[in-house]
């Protein structure tokens, strides 16, 4: 006689999604508050980023945004370098999105557990906008997150 | 294991004499007028013939737009979405290669997206409204267009290739005849053919490369490398038809899913730029992106894994790795070699008129193309250029 379904799964060890930690959310608010400031700092100091930032028109605007999290943060690009625009900025004065599918995601490429590379592969963001903006805006960051997080593991492979 | 995506809804109707179901494919869509979508020289050479007779035989309504030009344009897009509303069509017929496929994906999104200028749609995902039905009867075996997501429009004014991608351009049904393709010269079968060698190539080394793209690879090179040829010797060979335009539909539904890399990003460039059509700048630039790759260290292992779909009697003799790779990238030149001495198909740049003064802008237009995203390496401007000059 065979065991009935309920007896199986009572034997089985039991799974559950992780509860996301108030540490995580907290993080990529953080980040997000702090960005402006980074690409600000990078496009002054990395030539890798300064080179991005003059393939891109003056007046330049793009998004970062997590699901369900609400608008992240907007960027314009200035003559010399960026500035931060208001959250409430109307999606049609912005040329470019880019939105993290899950709040868990944006906190694994922020935090350099995974690779902006490694993300892509995983379609762990999607993006809105013409295609040679979104190549550079995407150097930009990889530039960026190479520097801050070139010593983890995911960096060195 | 990566995580990964792979979407490819399209209903596949191959075969010979496939067209013949076309009035049932229509019913099954819901479609009462198409609007078939075709080039000028298909008209004239009467391949139309065996989608208009189906439809005349079945007393199905048509409008007919014949003039989409081998290289689009974002203004034939919009003669063809108003050409669309203007005899009041519910679906679409595109019979033709890529530019007539491409064109009729995006008259469709530019009519879903409420009439918008197909223009504005440029770039990823921006597509969000379902579109009415297309049903693509591909002409050459190549771009896979019947199966992708992706629609590649040239902007005349900025000499640029405009890529559009959404899921929302796949289109919904596929049907393959090999009569269709019988009359296609062999210097185009043979470009077309390693424009489709090269999307699987490219899917199976992308950085978006997954399990079931890479089968889809496989299986595609190995029906291409064994039928290519046979189609540029004897044309009429209906069941090589038939494998090389499915093997082109396969690495369609393969890179659709892994996306492209570093030869399509030249290539693009090279079209709008220089005007070469697509499937020629893929077979003089494919040899030699491998090359790069090899020599710095890219995808080591990855290119020996396809020697035995492209060449099995080359793979079968105990070769390592690095020996595998070496000679899959050999077998390449070897082929478009073969190519140029048998059917004349250039294979260097300067026979297709570009200059060395043109090689700077094509690059710098190369890094920005949204495949150089998919290429496991970031490229700079001094590499592409290299690359280009080695194809010079």
């Amino acid at each position: 006689m065979t065991q009935s379904t309920s007896d199986q799964t009572t034997a089985l060890p039991r799974t559950r999604p992780i509860k996301r930690g108030k540490f995580r959310t907290f993080y990529v608010k953080a980040l997000l508050f702090c960005l402006p400031l980074a690409v600000a700092f990078f496009t002054l100091i990395s030539k890798k980023a300064r080179q991005e930032h003059a393939y891109l028109p003056a007046g330049f605007a793009f998004a970062l945004d997590v699901r369900g999290f609400g608008r992240g943060v907007v960027l314009q690009r200035t003559k010399r370098n960026w500035r931060s625009l208001k959250k409430t900025t109307p999606a049609s004065h912005i040329d470019y999105i880019i939105e993290f599918r899950d709040l868990d995601f944006a906190f694994e490429v922020f935090s350099g557990s995974i690779t902006l590379k490694k993300a892509l592969a995983g379609r762990l963001f999607a993006t809105y906008g013409p295609n040679d903006k979104g190549v550079a805006i995407t150097y930009l960051f990889h530039a960026i997150l190479n520097t801050l997080f070139g010593w983890r593991k995911a960096y060195r492979r | 294991m990566n995580s990964f995506e792979f979407h490819c809804p399209t209903k596949i109707v191959c075969g010979k004499n496939a067209l013949r179901k076309l009035p049932q494919i229509l019913e099954e869509s819901n479609v009462t007028k198409p609007l078939l979508v075709t080039d000028a020289n298909l008209l004239a050479l009467g391949v139309c013939e065996h989608a208009i007779a189906p439809l005349e035989e079945n007393g199905i309504a048509f409008a007919q737009f014949s003039d989409v030009p081998p290289d689009s344009s974002l203004d034939v897009v919009n003669r063809v979405a108003n050409l669309y509303k203007e005899a009041g069509c519910d679906g679409f017929i595109a019979l033709g290669g890529g530019s007539v496929i491409d064109t009729t994906k995006g008259a469709a999104a530019s009519i879903a997206m409420d009439g918008k200028e197909f223009e504005k749609l440029q770039g990823a995902e921006i597509i969000t409204c379902d579109l009415d039905p297309i049903i693509a009867v591909p002409t050459t075996a190549g771009t896979g267009s019947e199966v992708t997501l992706v629609a590649v429009v040239k902007d005349q004014e900025a000499h640029a290739k405009l890529s559009f991608t959404s899921y929302k351009l796949v289109p919904h049904v596929a049907v393959i005849d090999p009569q269709l393709t019988t009359s296609l010269p062999a210097r185009l079968t043979a470009t077309t053919g390693i424009d489709a060698l090269t999307h699987a190539v490219e899917a199976y080394t992308s950085v978006q490369k997954n399990p079931v793209s890479d089968a889809f690879a496989h299986e595609a090179i190995r029906l291409i490398s064994q039928n290519l040829i046979e189609c540029c010797q004897n044309g009429k060979n209906a069941d090589a038809r038939c494998e090389l335009a499915l093997g082109s539909l396969m690495a369609g539904a393969s890179f659709s899913n892994a996306m492209v890399g570093i030869v399509h990003a030249l290539g693009h460039s090279l079209g709008g730029l220089c005007g070469i059509p697509h499937g020629q700048a893929m077979m003089l630039l494919l040899p030699h992106c491998v090359r790069w790759n090899l020599d710095h260290g890219y995808h080591t292992g990855l290119y020996g894994q396809l020697l035995g779909d492209l060449r099995p009697d080359k793979a079968s003799r105990g070769l390592t790795p690095r020996q595998a790779d070496e000679a899959f990238c050999s077998e390449l030149f070897a082929q478009n070699e073969f190519l140029n001495r048998s059917f004349g198909v250039p294979i260097t740049l300067k026979e297709l008129g570009v200059t060395t003064d043109q090689l700077a802008d094509v690059a710098r237009q190369a890094r920005y193309d949204g495949s150089a995203l998919y290429n496991c390496q970031e490229f700079s401007l001094e590499e592409a250029q290299e690359i280009l000059e080695a194809a010079f």
